[in-house]
């Protein structure tokens, strides 16, 4: 039964014929092809689909098509006509206020909608009415600040861009140069798109944490309207894995964790897919499953892989232990840690522990694939590294390179989630089944947190020695990584977090065994930050309690053994003073927060005695973790106009970095930014090689070879120029789009004569098209040593410091952040807006690791809280009242115009400087995140001096003790 | 099947045709979610939205024959239809109420979300039920054959059971107009949140005083004991309102914190619930005789 309905969408009257169970977000994405309003859970907890109906904002997902007739409907793409935008439109290109971009359609309706109905919104009312636009990028303030700005201006005549024409191009505040897109909607990401003949697909996951598969029958599926292919994991006889192959493309045999893939349908429409999916009958053998890390640990006889030895890995990298849980293990040796503790006065241990939690990106993870004639394979997919996925994926069918094809558009966050390869070879093995159709499988926003990987858990255990005037002589360190059920990048994360894994400090006797361990839990993957948001929980909280048991002031404490020129890090590397200053950054964080006069008084309380007010410090720092051969490429191509496509394969999944690039690139050929395009898809068929987008290497790696094809470029325009001008190309220079004679601006020819080469009054033509082609390798890394640890495993370090003001309602739990400054020595900041927005962001996001979120699984190991209702992301009302970033500028020698990355770091170390400021603010030690309300509040109530809270838990040894626990 | 109607009455006669195979929709936030999962929760849905009228709110006196005057309390009271949006309500001087329909979700829920599905879903977080028990709400329920008037308080018989009938609808929802109340909910960050525990207090003209909790029990809850204790202990102001001893509060909450059955589950532990339960009453009650 259909009905017809009447709805004014964008002021144009349109009759529709619907079927009743339509919303009105699949009529106007699927129906209509107004993809501007985005999916980002179907259940009415994002706010991505956000359009006004009826001059209020509503959620599309959550409105029948049939409830909307004789609506009046606005959307995105009724903002602007596309070329002028909207005041709001305008203001969030201008402040920033954008970063993938998923968010933002739903995030202007939002405002759209308030402004609408209120001419003068104060702060708290623009926080009120995008608290149900949840972002996962910018951290609201920009957005805030944004429709702050347009309110303001509607009285003095309305918002007014504003641009400043002489700032430089590197160091300064170039606008993203795509806000234009995503501000209109028009941005499409692989969500929005449909290819002719297109098949979608769902996928039936696993009830259970661990058990035998003892039957699957998908005969009833199969034979059901519009199934074209149903697949289970008998179908799929190949291993994946980037590390270590140890994962079935859908679960062969056993099931390693509640929500893995076990079987899939490809179908005509969705509903049908799904319909089969649930018709699919599957016969469990259900198993006790391993669920705690130490116990997995330890236990030799219940594996989640019985297999392990059999699997293949990178010899010489990874130590996987066949017979035990253990994934890899990670030595790190320097100095004798015995005869550190020897020489210390004090002795103190302390284990910490942190849940796994999940990305959340905004856009969940979803592919297209076809298994095309002649057996080419395209694939379109949301990750955020095509190369990889190419290359992964032709590990696994052994097909060669040139036949497959991946694309990646916009993508709608990552934060390593979207880093390897995840969705993209089952939905190609549903295309080969379906006959070579394409077809597409879009996670919901439950199978993102279930079946798809998160970050993992973290036991520490850390054993320090120090003398009495504040030296640490050893320290001893194990990490206990709950991998979950695959290795994924979970052995690389115990790889890097290990050589990262003492802290930014001077460690003469340093001993760390960082054990990678499965356990039948949803698996783990790269998170911003790699690891080292975990292990700086355990490094950072440490430093303030040993400096406590020393009567030492935490500051002078992290000052007096904070790594300086002259010194090793712990993998053997001399620190030089291009390394930067994690000194600089503590002195400023601290004069910034008050640090010495907050310190020497007690907390403070207000007058009922019931809010707490503490503060607290924390150190940082993060190398790109990449193998020691990583590489990428540039080409730059001009065009007819002069103006150049910069093709890169590192994907801007919202960090910004092809603004930096297109920075770069009109810095250094001397044309204005308007000239420099980058198109946004990367393309394996048409862009060149990069490695990966991980690890905040791009901008370093992608800005070097920017500069090197910009070079090679302007040496082609010069040869072109010295012959038609008669002199040497020494004497020639390059300034605005003109190459000329130095000292002689008039003589000189404009770029736009030699883009496709230079031709002489008479005609005869010289040269060809201005194309230039650039390349960096990371160079002279090595290995870890296997015993050891000792090599050169990073690039570049970067350093930071956050600090902090907290106030924690002693009644509730609750803890408000007041104030966070944090500072990172940046090497040179090449847009200060963007460096600014991926602070606020980082912060925002770690302070969701901080304060709420954690995966909570029964006693079973069944994944309880797969929504964004019940895994609380922050939301617009959860910022802190001031975020300061603050930049210091030590070059990198070997980085674009001295930068380092900076894209995770603002993250690393939140968890830690809260943990600290509340300590300072209540008295107690909290050695487990989340500091949710009822974790504080048990703690704040139930605690005695060694109390057990929450599963905090802590142990303070007197006497030197040198023993290692639990080494198998 | 999906139906239309365009007045009660059409309705009623469906839902006498289809019973429990049938259920109404209005803003749909939480059917569309069941039927997004898969699960749907019937066979026919009965739409609302095309009836007009559903969404209006009227304020007047409680001046109906003595059987009919609910709440009895009452002087002057608010009847809001039953497909009356979280946003209209959060606008109303209710303090309570309108506090309750603020802390729903986002925006874009409140522009949907409707009152009486609030109440019928009986969920024991429900923001807008716990807010109306306290306010001694009375529902005017409608079969085919007519209406009937039922107070709130004797509406959630236990977990998500209702003594709606098969045949029933809620057609509007009466509460006190003029009543002192207060709102506190806690929930794990700043909005978009579902209750770890809510609290909803109210004074009525005379002087009784009503508490209720939601994310305490099975279902939204009242809390007898420390109303009888609450009304019994309060003094009477000068002005005419109503006072309490600190004592009096702290001994309130020790009431309620035994009277409240929270669950321990993942969305929060049992002791953790009471000891709210205790906190949230004591700052509602501050705020009402503040
Ligand atoms: S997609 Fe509609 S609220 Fe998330
Ligand atoms: S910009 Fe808001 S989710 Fe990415």
């Amino acid at each position: 039964m259909k009905s017809m309905i009447t709805l004014t969408i964008n002021g144009q009257r349109t009759a529709l014929e619907v079927p009743p169970s339509r919303t009105l977000l699949e009529l106007l994405k699927g129906d209509l092809h107004l993809t501007g309003a985005k999916l980002g859970c179907g259940i009415g907890e994002c706010g991505t689909c956000t359009v006004i109906m009826n001059g209020r904002p509503v959620n599309a997902c959550l409105v029948l098509a049939v409830e909307a007739d004789g609506s009046d409907i606005r959307t995105i793409e009724g903002e602007s006509d596309g070329e002028h935008m909207s005041d709001l439109q305008q203001a969030f290109i201008d402040f920033g206020a954008i970063q993938c971009g998923f968010c933002t359609p739903g995030m202007i309706m939002s405002a759209r909608a308030l402004l609408m109905r209120n001419r003068n919104p104060t702060r708290d009312e623009i926080v009120e009415a995008i608290a149900g636009n949840l972002c996962r990028c910018t951290g609201y303030k920009p957005i805030i600040e944004a429709i702050e700005a347009v309110a303001r201006a509607r009285n003095e005549g309305g918002y007014k861009t504003s641009e400043d024409a002489h700032a430089p191009y590197v160091g300064g505040a170039a606008k993203r140069i795509d806000g234009v897109e995503k501000v209109t909607g028009s941005a499409t990401f692989v969500h929005d798109m449909v290819l002719p003949g297109m098949l979608h697909a769902r996928i039936k996951i696993s009830p259970c944490a661990s058990a035998r598969i003892v039957h699957i029958d998908t005969g009833k599926a199969a034979a059901m309207p519009g199934v074209k292919a149903v697949l289970a994991g008998k179908d799929l006889p190949y291993k994946v894995g980037l590390y270590l192959q140890d994962k079935n493309i859908l679960a062969r045999d056993h099931v390693r964790y509640q929500g893995e893939m076990v079987a899939a349908v490809a179908a005509e429409t969705e509903e049908q897919a799904r319909a089969a999916c649930d018709a699919i009958s599957i016969q469990y053998d259900v198993l006790d499953p391993v669920l705690d890390v130490e116990e997995a640990f330890a236990s030799q006889s219940r594996l989640v892989h019985e297999e392990l030895g059999k699997y293949s890995w990178l010899k010489g990298v990874f130590f996987p232990k066949p017979g035990t849980n253990i994934a890899h293990h990670q030595k790190i040796r320097k100095g004798d840690v015995n005869d550190g503790f020897a020489r210390a006065s004090l002795i103190t241990q302390y284990e910490f522990n942190n849940p796994p939690v999940q990305h959340a990106p905004m856009e969940t993870h979803t592919a297209i694939a076809q298994a095309k004639p002649g057996g080419m394979v395209e694939i379109t997919t949301s990750a955020q590294s095509p190369f990889t996925v190419r290359n992964l994926f032709c590990h696994t069918f052994g097909t060669p390179h040139s036949k497959v094809r991946v694309r990646v558009p916009y993508v709608g966050g990552g934060f390593g989630g979207k880093a390897g390869i995840h969705l993209e070879p089952l939905v190609y093995c549903l295309s080969k089944a379906a006959g070579g159709r394409p077809v597409k499988l879009t996670c919901r926003r439950e199978e993102e947190f279930n079946t798809l990987p998160s970050r993992q858990g973290l036991h520490s255990v850390v054993r320090t020695g120090v003398t009495k005037d504040g030296k640490i002589t050893a320290l001893d360190v194990r990490y206990l990584w709950d991998a979950g059920a695959y290795a994924d990048y979970g052995v690389n994360i115990g790889r890097a977090a290990a050589y990262s894994g003492a802290g930014p400090y001077t460690i003469p006797n340093c001993s760390i065994d960082s054990y990678v361990v499965y356990t039948n839990k949803v698996f783990g993957t790269a998170y911003r930050g790699f690891g080292h948001l975990e292990v700086l929980w355990a490094i950072e909280r440490n430093m303030d309690l040993v400096a406590k048991r020393l009567g030492m002031d935490p500051y002078d404490f992290r000052m007096n053994n904070l790594l300086r020129t002259g010194d090793t890090t712990i993998t053997g590397e001399p620190f030089t003073e291009n390394h930067g200053r994690p000194d600089k950054c503590l002195e400023i964080v601290a004069k910034e927060i008050g640090w010495e006069r907050r310190w020497k008084q007690p907390a403070t309380r207000n007058a009922s005695g019931r809010k707490l007010r503490g503060v607290g410090l924390a150190m940082l720092h993060k190398a790109p973790a990449m193998p020691t051969f990583t590489s990428c490429s540039v080409v730059i191509k001009f065009n007819e106009d002069a103006s150049v496509n910069v093709l890169v394969s590192g994907v801007d999944y919202g960090q910004g970095t092809y603004t930096a690039f297109a920075q770069i690139a009109a810095d250094e050929l001397k044309i204005p930014m308007e000239k420099v395009h980058i198109p946004w898809d990367c393309d394996t068929d048409y862009t060149p090689y990069d490695w990966q987008t991980v690890a905040s290497r791009l901008t370093v790696m992608g800005g070097n070879a920017i500069i090197e094809a910009a070079r090679e470029c302007l040496n082609q325009i010069k040869q072109m120029a010295s012959h038609a001008l008669r002199i040497s190309p020494d004497y020639l220079v390059c300034e605005n789009s003109r190459v000329h004679v130095k000292g002689q601006p008039s003589k000189g020819l404009d770029y736009k004569q030699l883009a496709l080469g230079y031709t002489y009054p008479d005609g005869n033509s010289i040269g060809g098209p201005v194309i230039g082609h650039g390349r960096c390798i990371a160079h002279g890394l090595t290995h870890l040593h296997p015993e050891t640890g000792q090599g050169l495993p990073a690039l570049d370090w970067t350093y930071g410091a956050h600090a902090a003001e907290i106030e924690v309602d002693a009644e509730t739990g609750f803890i408000e952040v007041l104030r966070i400054v944090s500072a990172f020595d940046a090497g040179k900041v090449i847009n200060t807006q963007q460096c600014r927005s991926q602070v606020i962001g980082g912060v925002v996001q770690g302070l969701g690791s901080a304060l709420s979120e954690k995966f909570i699984f029964d006693k079973n190991g069944c994944f309880l809280n797969a929504t964004f209702k019940d895994y609380k992301i922050p939301t617009a009302k959860d910022i802190p009242q001031e975020m300061r970033p603050i930049f210091v500028e030590t070059p990198y020698p070997a980085g674009p115009h001295g930068a380092r990355g900076i894209a995770e770091h603002p993250m690393i170390s939140v968890p830690s400087v809260i943990g600290n400021a509340f300590a300072d603010a209540t008295g107690i030690e909290m050695f487990e995140f989340p500091l949710d309300p009822e974790t504080v509040y048990m703690a704040l109530n139930y605690s005695g001096s060694t109390a057990s809270v929450a599963g905090n838990k802590y142990v303070t040894l007197e006497t030197p003790h040198c023993g290692r626990q639990g080494e198998p | 099947m999906f139906f239309q109607p365009h007045t009660i009455e059409e309705a009623l006669a469906l839902k006498r045709e289809h019973g429990a195979a049938a259920s109404f929709i209005a803003g749909g936030t939480d059917l569309i979610v069941m039927m997004n999962r898969g699960r749907c929760p019937a066979k026919n849905y009965i739409d609302l939205s095309h009836i007009p009228g559903l969404d209006e709110i009227k304020r007047a006196r409680n001046d109906n024959p003595p059987a009919d005057r609910m709440p009895p309390g009452a002087a002057e009271i608010y009847t809001a239809g039953c497909c009356a949006t979280f946003s209209r309500l959060a606008e109303l001087p209710v303090t309570c109420l309108a506090g309750a329909a603020l802390s729903v979700g986002g925006p874009q829920i409140r522009n949907r979300g409707t009152i009486a599905g609030n109440i019928v879903s009986a969920s024991p977080a429900g923001d807008g039920s716990t807010a109306l028990l306290s306010l001694d709400a009375a529902l005017e329920l409608r079969n085919a054959n007519g209406p009937r008037l039922l107070s709130l308080r004797d509406f959630f018989l236990d977990y998500r059971k209702t003594a709606l009938a098969d045949d029933e609808m809620i057609v509007s929802i009466r509460f006190p107009a003029a009543w002192k109340s207060a709102w506190q909910k806690l929930g794990k960050r700043g909005a978009m949140n579902i209750s770890m525990v809510c609290c909803s207090c109210a004074v009525s003209e005379s002087g009784r005083f009503y508490a209720a909790f939601g994310s305490a029990g099975p279902s939204p809850m009242k809390a007898r004991r420390t109303e009888e204790f609450l009304t019994g202990a309060a003094v009477r102001t000068g002005d005419g309102g109503m006072t309490l001893s600190g004592k009096a509060i702290d001994e309130a909450a020790r009431i309620a914190q035994e009277e409240v059955q929270p669950i321990d589950d993942f969305r929060g532990g049992a002791d953790y619930r009471r000891a709210m339960a205790g906190v949230l009453l004591k700052r509602a009650l501050r705020q009402i005789i503040a």
